[in-house]
């Protein structure tokens, strides 16, 4: 380690060879020390994070316990799944007679599932039969091409018993879509606790004896001596219906979040459309058009202080200048639109969008600022030279340059309005609703809303939803900052 | 050729100001038309400053005014109903660093004809062929011209810069330093690409080489800071008067490497 005594040393500036060759030990020490520390902040780092991510998905991953509302062994003897299509139709037949309102859901499920008719159709055929026609199953199943009984061709297809109903959804399914039906429509079977998939490995105990007392408290409240709980099955919360299926708050396992969704996007897309033109011309005239005179500094000070004002004083602003002051536009009514049963008055998509434009507004302009002014000079000066006038110079060259910074910056802002949730709480966005927004001026809920809609519930299986919910949204907000980088990266070997 | 007779530009008591810093002291000198005329000082003297205001490019310089006058066929470039725009496609200008457009070789040429309204394709692959052969680059690209303008070499690059500026048929073409970047062979060949083309264009150029100068310039014009760190200009005359018998002891400092 240590090398040979330096005997040509002539000053005395420097401490001697002894106190060096210590203080050498102490400062390697120190640098070691820190070292440490950093590692350590970044294990930490990285440990919370692991936390986080874990506490999510032991959520969307469960073990549940299911029951049976109607029991398989009431319906029959031999296991479901043995029973012949005649058999599995009857069932259907027994069971929809004895509920009140049996005729009417079946043939809404007919109506929906097998013909597929759409609500216009279904009116339609409504307003002949109430004009005293007779609206005949031959007609509409031909115009489906869909199979039923040949003894129902003439009948009002409004008209039927639930046996002709029955005899037509088995006429439509297999034997296997038939039991699929069985058990959703009428064995129903329920989700009586969920459990994270840690529990499920560690503690088996404390499951069983839950599902025990699970089970007694249903015999006695159903009063039904033979009811049984399953045991634990593997469920993954993240379903293609979360995409497909609109929030259903009495069933989290079917419950979905289309409309959460299509509000995000919505309300994305709207203020991607607003905010980026005026971002990106505001970022061109500071960086091009101003000479940075004073008013200049006070503008881009301002712009700068504005990114980091909490998002709520944005929600203020949107309530009053959106929601109330301009109502009529916001709303819909000055165009003749947005009226009618759904009236959102001013608390529609379009304010939510104008006010996350004005939230993400200003760091668009900083990102596209800055961009802009990573485009080489001497493309300007290139461009000057020829004769190019400003507006050509600005088009032609520092635009296109600086196009994969703007679109990086304008990625980033938008995945932060993407989980911004104070905004649009205070300019009114709601949470339970089941109507997917139609356009601007609709009434909507957002992902983190419906989210946090889903966890205040007091139904514990909702909180696995939330939690798929959560990683959809991770995802979602993952892939954005991947474009993000890979936009970055292109750009940056490009620039070479 | 230019209804300013014999000069293709003039400058009158021309002051150059960055703010309040004078970089620029009362040039007064005379361009001669079909001719290259160089300017050589050491470095800050105003020598890039005093060749912008040739064409105004100077004024993109946030705070920089010029006093004076620089007359262009009897018109002072600096008057009020001059359009900077119309100045700059009149007199073109040739950088320091070759910087074509990341686009392709013929697209960084019809860049200039585009924008100047031209977009008939025919006339514009004229153009650029004519221009490409002028700049003595379409042997080298002539099969390629969708490659970038990046992917050239220094020197090609520098030529195709040449070539854009010729493309919009300018009358006067300024060149500061456009060899500073290159290789002895490069540099060769835009010294002889600048001797031909001085048959129909008036060149000014910015050299710190004073081979250079002696090589290839008609006229020579030195430059030194004076007071206040202004430049001025000391001595401007023909080539072979400065490098022989320089009327100033200060140029013949200069050029015999006393200082600078
Ligand atoms: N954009 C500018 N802003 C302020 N001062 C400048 C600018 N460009 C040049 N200068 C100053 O003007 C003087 C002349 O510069 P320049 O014309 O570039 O000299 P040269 O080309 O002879 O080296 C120098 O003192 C330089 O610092
Ligand atoms: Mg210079």
């Amino acid at each position: 380690m240590s090398l040979p005594e330096n005997t040509t040393q002539t000053t005395q500036f420097l401490p001697n060879e002894q106190q060096m060759k210590k203080n050498i030990r102490r400062r390697n020490r120190q640098a070691k020390f820190w070292q440490y520390v950093f590692l350590f902040s970044i294990i930490l780092a990285m440990f919370s994070l692991l936390m986080l991510f874990f506490s999510i998905v032991r959520q969307a991953f469960t073990y549940v316990a299911i029951y049976d509302q109607v029991n398989p062994a009431t319906l029959s003897d031999k296991p479901l799944e043995d029973l012949s299509k005649e058999e599995l139709g009857n069932i259907i037949e027994t069971y929809y007679t004895g509920i009140r309102t049996g005729r009417n859901d079946l043939r809404t499920i007919v109506f929906q599932d097998v013909l597929g008719l759409s609500i216009n159709e279904q009116d339609s055929i409504a307003d002949r039969e109430r004009a005293k026609e007779t609206v005949t199953v031959r007609e509409i199943f031909e115009d489906k091409g869909k199979a039923y009984p040949s003894a129902l061709a003439e009948q009002s297809i409004i008209r039927l018993q639930v046996a002709d109903y029955a005899a037509i959804i088995e006429e439509n399914l297999d034997q296997s879509g038939l039991y699929d039906f069985v058990i959703e429509k009428v064995v129903q079977p329920l989700i009586v606790d969920s459990w994270p998939i840690d529990q499920y490995l560690l503690d088996r105990d404390t499951i069983d004896a839950e599902i025990a007392e699970a089970e007694a408290r249903l015999r006695v409240e159903k009063d039904d001596p033979t009811l049984e709980v399953s045991e634990p099955e593997f469920r993954s919360w993240i379903q293609w219906h979360l995409l497909t299926e609109t929030i259903d708050l009495s069933r989290p396992e079917d419950a979905g979040l289309r409309t959460a969704i299509i509000g995000s996007i919505w309300m994305i897309a709207l203020t991607i459309l607003i905010a980026l033109p005026l971002g990106v011309g505001a970022a061109i005239y500071l960086q091009e058009y101003s000479r940075g005179g004073p008013i200049a500094r006070v503008i881009q000070t301002n712009i700068d202080n504005l990114a980091g004002v909490p998002s709520i004083i944005y929600g203020i602003l949107g309530l009053a200048l959106f929601v109330r002051a301009l109502e009529k536009i916001t709303s819909g009514s000055a165009f003749g639109l947005g009226a009618g049963g759904d009236t959102a008055n001013g608390r529609t998509i379009l304010s939510a969008s104008l006010t996350m434009a004005l939230l993400i507004l200003p760091v668009i302009i900083i990102n596209a600022q800055e961009a802009i002014r990573a485009v080489p000079d001497s493309l300007r000066q290139a461009s000057y030279g020829l004769g190019a006038t400003k507006w050509q110079t600005v088009w032609n060259h520092v635009l296109p340059n600086a196009m994969p910074g703007i679109l990086t910056g304008t990625i980033l802002a938008i995945s932060r309005a993407f989980g911004e949730t104070a905004v649009l709480v205070v300019v009114g966005s709601i949470t339970r609703i089941t109507v997917d927004p139609s356009g601007p001026f609709s009434r909507f809920t957002v992902l983190p809303l419906q989210i946090f809609a889903l966890i205040t519930q007091p139904q514990a299986q909702f909180r696995n939803v939330a939690a798929a919910g959560i990683l959809l949204l991770l995802a979602i907000l993952l892939s954005l900052n991947a474009a993000a980088v890979i936009l970055r990266n292109r750009f940056s070997k490009r620039a070479v | 050729m230019t209804s300013n007779g014999k000069y293709a530009l003039e400058a009158r008591n021309l002051n150059i100001f960055y703010g309040n810093f004078r970089a620029v002291r009362n040039v007064s000198m005379q361009i001669e038309s079909n001719k290259i005329t160089a300017l050589i000082g050491p470095s800050g003297c105003g020598k890039s400053t005093l060749l912008r205001s040739f064409n105004r490019m100077n004024d993109l310089v946030l705070g920089s005014r010029a006093d004076g006058e620089v007359l262009y066929r009897g018109k002072n470039l600096y008057g009020k109903d001059v359009d900077p725009v119309e100045v700059r496609r009149r007199i073109g200008m040739v950088f320091q660093k070759p910087n074509p457009f990341p686009k392709s070789i013929f697209d960084n040429i019809a860049y200039g004809p585009r924008i100047l309204g031209q977009r008939n394709k025919k006339i514009l692959a004229e153009i650029v062929e004519k221009s490409l052969r002028q700049a003595a680059l379409w042997d080298d690209v002539k099969d390629n011209l969708k490659k970038s303008g990046l992917a050239l070499s220094g020197g090609q690059q520098q030529r195709l810069c040449i070539a854009r500026t010729l493309a919009v048929e300018p009358e006067i073409i300024l060149m500061d330093e456009p060899c500073s970047a290159l290789d002895p062979i490069a540099t060769l060949r835009i010294e002889e690409l600048m001797r031909e083309l001085k048959e129909n264009y008036t060149i000014i150029i910015v050299t710190h080489n004073m081979q250079q100068a002696a090589r290839v310039s008609d006229y020579t014009a030195f430059m030194l800071m004076g007071q206040e760190r202004a430049g001025e200009l000391i001595e401007f005359n023909q080539t072979d008067r400065i490098f022989t018998q320089p009327a100033d002891s200060r140029t013949e400092d200069y050029i015999t490497g006393r200082f600078g």
